[in-house]
């Protein structure tokens, strides 16, 4: 259980945009184990997305890998050539977009395009058998009448419908990781609660290591098994769920957590927000990034960069609270 | 198919309503231009007593809705009337002329794909190198310059000064005449020395008419490449690990086809309809040069409308080919 399939070290990725150097992810260091499920979470545009991207070597421009070591298996995915990395992608990383209504290629069959991966990765010996191996990943996916809806096109399809066919599209190898970006932001919360038990499911069958990016503690609480908070590019705490929820650290992940809405707590009890705004990337703040909206500000915060600590086993934390100074 | 078939079906009878409007317009015009057109035809030969005669021989003295059933009659039962210019049936002129727009529209059309898209297509996957600002630069003197001027200019360029091309009329005729279309009638009587002829006869024409249109072909075809790139489902076929190859060729350009085709084809619908000033400079008796003749010189207004007949057809028609080519590629559209 405690084998590890992905460890980011260092990672750096740096946007060239004309107003300057975004700097979105600034040293992010995680590994996640075989077989489990880790969540991701943080606002949007704190780099989740980005540095999932950047396990499949697919950063968005004028987005560019500056510096870090990825290992996926124990390949040093950044130093293998183009034609290696593209084996990896949809082989052995199945990744689920946030945009159902958008991944899909308005010209093609859905059926078609989830069987893609099988045909470009050699795992099909003509189109023929792609199409019935298609046929049965929608039962798995339980699309209804599977056989008729892959000969649909994506605009004769529902938003829910659609994520199905990129989840069916993302397992269609069978990888050993899949990647969630926030596989269920764009769609309504009845096929939400669906496409989760498909997801839970799916890990139950094939024993799939699954890494859920999102903004949803809610999703979070209840699907993984470990979690990384990450703020402006950069981890700030990293525990199993139980701990995370029940003991968190960094003032950011307490932030969080008080900001999410309980409905047996009485109509009273108002939201906390977190004061402040995400901080622009261009300029970021020195030392800690989050110290320009912290209760608990102290001197070093503003200088120095804090240490990700063990704070209590397997419960990591990236603030000068808790780290000797 | 069964789809195909009621569209089709649906489509022609829309026909019906569009052609008449058409024909109604220009009866129209012609009707409300102030003078009398037997007089304009034949006033030079011809007495009083001859021109009333003439008169009630086209009724012309009749009232204008009675005309006007008499001309749609006459066109859908191919009496277009006979040219005051040329004496001789409509029907036989344009049997004549009409083959020579056809043939350099569709070379035009051929050019303006072949240089369009493929520039288009560089442009695009070389964004922001010099080649891509070549490209742009390149399209936007193509298309802002006027067809005369580039008519002129290659003819200077290419038959004067260098002598590459022939520079004006068609080439030599092939042994035998089928369609009036010199270049396909070689080629069906295997008539070699007539085609090749006729290819570069055809050429510069072709080619200046081709120019603007293609730059502006490139320019679209460049954006709409680079839109599709940009997209989010061509992000995704990357994640399943498609190699660039066939990102590009099989999801991006069939998405960045689909203007193309609806841009090229309504261009192909107007160079059938007959390129005056390319047919001008280059002395080549089509029907552009047929209609504005006709106009200019001697108000031959039985001529005027069969021309204009002729262009509302092929524009339809024209039209219908591009919706299905449009539907075949573009599972959106329904038919």
């Amino acid at each position: 259980m405690n084998e590890e399939i992905l460890r980011i070290e260092g990672l750096k990725v740096y946007f060239y945009t004309y107003a300057g150097v975004v700097k979105a992810i600034e040293g992010v260091n995680l590994s996640v184990r075989k077989g489990e499920c880790f969540g991701l979470v943080g606002e949007t545009g704190c780099g989740k997305s980005v540095t999932m991207r950047s396990v499949i070597k697919l950063v968005p421009p004028p987005g560019r890998i500056v510096s870090g070591k990825i290992y996926f298996e124990g390949l040093d995915v950044l130093s293998l050539p183009e034609s290696e990395v593209r084996k990896l992608r949809g082989r052995k990383i199945g990744f689920i977009v946030q945009e159902p209504m958008s991944a899909l290629d308005p010209l093609y069959k859905v059926g078609y395009q989830a069987g893609e991966p099988l045909l470009v990765h050699g795992l099909v010996k003509d189109v023929k058998e792609m199409w019935k191996r298609v046929v049965n990943l929608f039962k798995t996916v339980m699309i209804p009448e599977p056989k008729e809806r892959s000969r649909n096109y994506p605009h004769e399809l529902s938003g829910g419908m659609k994520q199905r066919v990129v989840i069916a599209t993302a397992i269609s190898c069978v990888p050993d990781l899949i990647i969630a970006d926030e596989p269920t932001t764009n769609v309504d919360v009845t096929i939400q609660a669906q496409i989760l038990d498909l997801l839970r499911d799916l890990r139950r069958k094939y024993g799939t290591t699954l890494i859920l990016v999102t903004h949803n503690l809610g999703i979070v609480a209840e699907m993984c098994d470990r979690v990384a908070v990450m703020y402006a590019g950069q981890i700030v705490e990293l525990a199993n769920v139980y701990d995370l929820f029940k003991d968190p650290l960094h003032p950011y992940t307490k932030g969080l957590l008080e900001a999410v809405p309980i409905i047996t707590k009485s109509r009273e009890v108002r939201l906390k927000p977190i004061p402040g705004t995400i901080p622009n990337l261009i300029r970021p703040p020195p030392g800690c990034r989050f110290h320009p909206r912290c209760s608990l500000v102290a001197e070093i915060c503003k200088r120095e960069r804090p240490p990700m600590v063990e704070v209590k086993p397997e419960h990591y934390v990236a603030c000068w609270l808790y780290a000797k100074r | 198919m069964a789809e195909y078939k009621y569209y089709l079906i649906r489509r022609l009878l829309t026909f019906i309503p569009t052609i008449l409007g058409a024909l109604f317009i220009t009866f129209i015009v012609s009707h409300v231009v102030p003078m009398m057109p037997a007089k304009a035809g034949f006033a030079r030969h011809l007495n009083l007593e001859a021109l009333k005669r003439l008169e009630q021989l086209y009724h012309l003295d009749k009232p204008w809705w009675e005309q006007f059933a008499y001309y749609v009659r006459d066109l859908f039962t191919g009496h277009w009337g006979t040219s005051m210019m040329s004496g001789r049936p409509i029907f036989e002129d344009l049997r004549d002329y009409y083959p020579v727009t056809v043939q350099l529209a569709i070379a035009g059309e051929a050019l303006i794909l072949l240089i369009g898209v493929p520039l288009g297509i560089v442009a695009a996957m070389k964004q922001d190198k010099w080649i891509d600002y070549v490209i742009r630069v390149f399209s936007l003197v193509a298309y802002s310059m006027p067809y005369f001027l580039w008519a002129i200019g290659i003819q200077l360029l290419f038959y004067w000064k260098l002598g590459w091309f022939p520079g004006i009329g068609l080439g030599k005729p092939p042994a035998k005449i089928y369609t009036g279309m010199y270049l396909l009638d070689s080629l069906l009587c295997g008539d070699w020395s007539s085609f090749i002829d006729n290819l570069r006869h055809l050429f510069l024409p072709a080619f200046s008419l081709a120019l603007p249109n293609a730059g502006v072909i490139a320019r679209l075809m460049r954006g709409s490449l680079l839109d599709a790139l940009s997209s989010e489902y061509i992000d995704y076929t990357r994640m399943k690990g498609l190699p660039e190859r066939m990102v590009v060729l099989k999801h991006a350009m069939k998405n960045a086809i689909i203007p193309i085709i609806t841009v090229g084809g309504l261009m192909f619908g107007g160079l059938l309809g007959g390129a005056f000033i390319t047919e001008t400079v280059f002395a080549l008796a089509g029907a552009g040069r047929y209609t504005v003749m006709a106009v200019l010189r001697s108000m031959d207004i039985p001529v005027i409308m069969a021309t204009t007949f002729l262009i509302v057809m092929t524009y339809l028609l024209v039209n219908l080919v591009v919706d299905l080519l449009y539907g075949a590629v573009d599972p959106r559209v329904r038919l």
